[in-house]
């Protein structure tokens, strides 16, 4: 079986991060990005994955390359030369995915429990074209809101409405048949706003709903949200990998290699990355340190994505949404307040107010 | 400026240009997210180009070594071609980690001193000026011998962002020098072009070792750290010994250390070039065969078709590299250079920009006070514009919608904009 990840461009909104390296390769919850995906892909039976790109770095290459092995699933690259859209890409790499099999297509920026196999059971049992994941949000009106009857057949979409029509939302994830090939072209064309509802007055779409967690996470607030979701699932699922001590407050992921020193309160909601260094009493709350980060003594960080190789000095305090880029360094007692800083910076003063710092 | 008698009388030298390195070049981007500052260009030429056309005019120069800790393949076709220009060995010297602005000179000593220069010509990457080094290097033979500062007096609310030096009028030796002041101290300033002789890299090397070290900072002590920074730790210690002489410079000179000063120093060069070297320039008549035999470009690219003889629309000193398209119907100037590859369409308006490679502006596009980074596209009837203090900047990609206004902004590289935006950083 194989399935299409829908990687996009540069990945803008999750800068200054992405300066650094491609979206899909920053780590999320200790894990790249699009790993989460392909590992669930790979549980379901899925042994060929493709990346639809339309910018490929080297570091990108690369890393597959090396990591294929260790997936033990075959990732390929399918990359548009012109802009096309959130459908066209998908018409562009049929001749990877077309195995005369359903296939999945999910979008990357989405972290959630999906339900694979519930989808692939449902989906043989309605014989529709696709069936598209849905699942239940607050605020309906800044996604696409999906409108399907009791048997789950869609019968349509309204984007970002205005007034309320209905809360459940599409979660960017599809099953389809190869059949759908035939109604895509192979140019700028949006899956929402084009193909969907004209498959949906044929009849041909199936809702099925998500009961997990939910989260996009291309933009940094959204991320730490994200985090905070997938750290509770995970105390449910696996409960074993979620740090307990009198050091550690409610879920704490924390990789094996990172150390960390005496006197520390972390948590609630923290990711502490490969190689980190926290120092002794360190507090951190609702916050991700990326791989190679120190945090040095006495310092206190709060609701913020630290960049990888970063050095954190002594009495600084960081909150408000802080993401700092690769290898920034803040000197000791230091306050950032909702700051973005590019890879490379060193912030030597106060930065009181949310700021950009290039 | 009287033309020198003999140039032989000139000794042997070298020259090291200091590119630095990526993680120092911060204060220019978002340009330097896609291009190393030294190879920017200013004026229609890549920043570092000018300091080695002027060293490859000093007679007996032997060599020019950039020395920074930028990745090498980043120099590698820019020195291949420009050494087979100017006809003058290039080499990259690549420090390991960044080394202060001596500390590198010191390091790469024996490389430096190969071949025996009675001098060596020191520049910093990121100043433009007129270049005068043979009349500084004449100075340096007939009254320093030591070490030579090349300096201009500039206005005294501008002095202080600079090193400011205090002269002995008679004898030109360098008597006091401050970095930076906060108060007044000299409106004579460093333009980060010298002249040393061989011995100063000893010198810098006794302070690597400790055995020289008045202005160390304890931070430096640290066994890690190997950064030696010249004005401070060199300069400073020798004021006022009977080492260090200035030279001062008549013409024009200005730092770029951030993308506004890559505007005002590329408006400097193309003023220059209009007074002193006017056939560098892109007039209503020239004819294409003219403007391609005049300036030589980094990239080889085939003439624009059917552009050979239309008059342009051009106003005050204007550089378009000959690839370029430009509609006659558009207005250009002053103060604008066009790279390679660019399409300028019917109707645009472009004034007080630097508009990078294969760019494109489309119908009635108005751009001022601005700088276009690479591929980026200006949408119809679209407005960008900057002020001279803060200048719109796109990095490389940037895609506007037709009809918006985008003001004061600087803008990361492949953004695509849909909708005006005013005075902010669009990541």
């Amino acid at each position: 079986m194989k399935a299409l990840i829908l990687v996009g461009g540069y990945g803008t909104r999750l800068r200054p991060l992405t300066l650094s390296y491609p979206k899909p390769l920053v780590e999320f919850c200790n894990k790249p990005m699009v790993f989460h995906q392909i590992e669930a892909l790979a549980a379901v039976g899925v042994n060929e994955v493709v990346l639809a790109v339309s910018y490929q770095p080297q570091a990108m290459q690369d890393f597959l390359e090396s990591e294929q092995q260790k997936l033990g699933i075959k990732i390929t690259c399918s990359r548009e030369t012109e802009p096309l859209g959130t459908a066209g890409p998908i018409k562009l790499a049929e001749s990877l995915l077309n195995d005369g099999e359903p296939f999945f297509v999910l979008n990357s920026d989405i972290v959630c429990d999906y339900p694979f196999q519930k989808m692939l059971d449902f989906h043989q049992m309605h014989g529709g074209m696709g069936t598209i994941l849905v699942t239940q949000v607050e605020e309906p009106s800044k996604y696409g809101v999906v409108l399907f009857d009791k048997d789950g057949k869609i019968e349509r979409f309204v984007e970002k409405p205005p007034k309320f029509v209905g809360n459940r939302i599409n979660a960017g994830a599809y099953l389809f048949n190869p059949a759908i090939f035939q109604k895509l072209l192979l140019r700028a064309t949006s899956i929402e706003k084009e193909v969907f509802p004209e498959l949906a007055a044929e009849g041909l779409l199936y809702a099925v709903e998500l009961d997990s967690f939910w989260a996009d996470i291309g933009q940094p607030k959204d991320y730490l949200t994200g985090m905070c979701l997938y750290l509770s699932n995970l105390r449910n699922k696996e409960p074993q990998n979620i740090q307990y001590g009198p050091e550690f407050i409610g879920n704490v992921l924390v990789d094996p290699s990172a150390k960390i020193g005496q006197n520390c309160r972390l948590g609630p909601d923290c990711v502490i990355g490969r190689d980190c260094i926290v120092e002794d009493g360190v507090r951190l709350i609702r916050t991700t340190l990326l791989p190679g980060t120190r945090v040095k003594s006495h310092t206190w960080i709060s609701d913020s994505i630290i960049g990888w190789q970063c050095t954190i000095g002594e009495w600084v305090r960081i909150e408000n949404n802080t993401v700092l880029g690769e290898d920034v360094s803040v000197s000791d007692e230091i306050y950032v307040n909702g700051a973005s800083v590019l890879p490379h910076k060193n912030v030597t003063t106060d930065i009181p107010d949310p700021t950009i710092l290039m | 400026m009287t033309e020198p008698q003999t140039l032989s009388d000139l000794p042997k030298t070298k020259a090291v240009i200091l590119v630095g390195g990526a993680s120092k070049g911060t204060r220019f981007r978002p340009l330097s997210l896609d291009l190393p500052k030294p190879l920017f260009p200013l004026g229609g030429k890549p920043m570092i180009e000018h300091h080695i056309e002027a060293c490859a005019r000093v007679p007996g120069l032997m060599e020019v070594i950039l020395l920074g800790f930028y990745e090498e393949s980043l120099f590698t076709s820019f020195l291949e071609s420009t050494s087979e220009r100017f006809g003058i060995p290039m080499r990259y010297l690549r420090e390991a980690k960044s080394l202060g602005t001596a500390g590198g000179l010191s390091r790469y000593s024996n490389a430096i001193l190969s071949g025996n220069p009675k001098a060596v010509f020191v520049l910093h990457c990121d100043v433009g000026c007129s270049f005068p080094l043979i009349n500084l290097l004449r100075f340096h033979t007939q009254k320093s011998q030591e070490f030579t500062i090349l300096g201009k007096v500039v206005k005294p609310e501008e002095a202080r962002k600079y090193g400011c030096m205090v002269k002995d009028p008679n004898t030109f030796e360098l008597l006091h020098y401050a970095e930076k002041p906060s108060s007044v101290v000299s409106e004579l300033i460093n333009c980060g072009v010298y002249v040393i002789s061989p011995w100063i890299l000893d010198y810098i090397g006794q302070i690597r070792s400790g055995s020289q070290s008045p202005n160390r900072l304890s931070f430096y002590m640290d066994k890690e750290n190997d950064i030696i920074r010249l004005e401070q730790e060199v300069i400073m210690p020798l004021a006022g010994k009977g080492k260090i002489f200035v030279f001062e410079m008549e013409g024009f000179w200005a730092q770029v250390k951030e993308p506004k000063a890559a505007l005002r120093c590329s408006e400097l060069y193309l003023a220059y070039y209009k007074e002193h070297k006017p056939e560098l320039l892109t007039t209503p008549t020239t004819s294409l065969r003219a403007r391609m035999d005049g300036l030589l470009f980094t990239r080889s690219q085939k003439p624009a078709v059917g552009l050979q003889e239309t008059r342009l629309n051009i106003v005050g000193a204007v550089y378009i590299h000959p690839s370029a398209k430009v509609e006659s119907s558009a207005k250009i100037g002053p103060n604008v250079t066009i790279a390679a590859g660019v399409e300028i369409s019917a109707g645009a308006r472009l004034m007080n920009c630097i508009i990078l490679e294969d760019v494109s502006v489309k119908e009635h596009a108005f751009i001022s006070h601005s700088i276009i980074g690479w591929g980026s596209v200006v949408g119809a009837w679209t407005r960008v514009q900057g002020t001279p203090d803060n200048p719109t900047i796109f990095g490389a990609g940037v895609a506007t919608e037709a009809e918006i206004i985008v003001r004061n902004c600087t803008v990361l590289p492949h953004k695509a904009l849909n909708e005006s935006c005013h005075q902010q950083i669009i990541l």
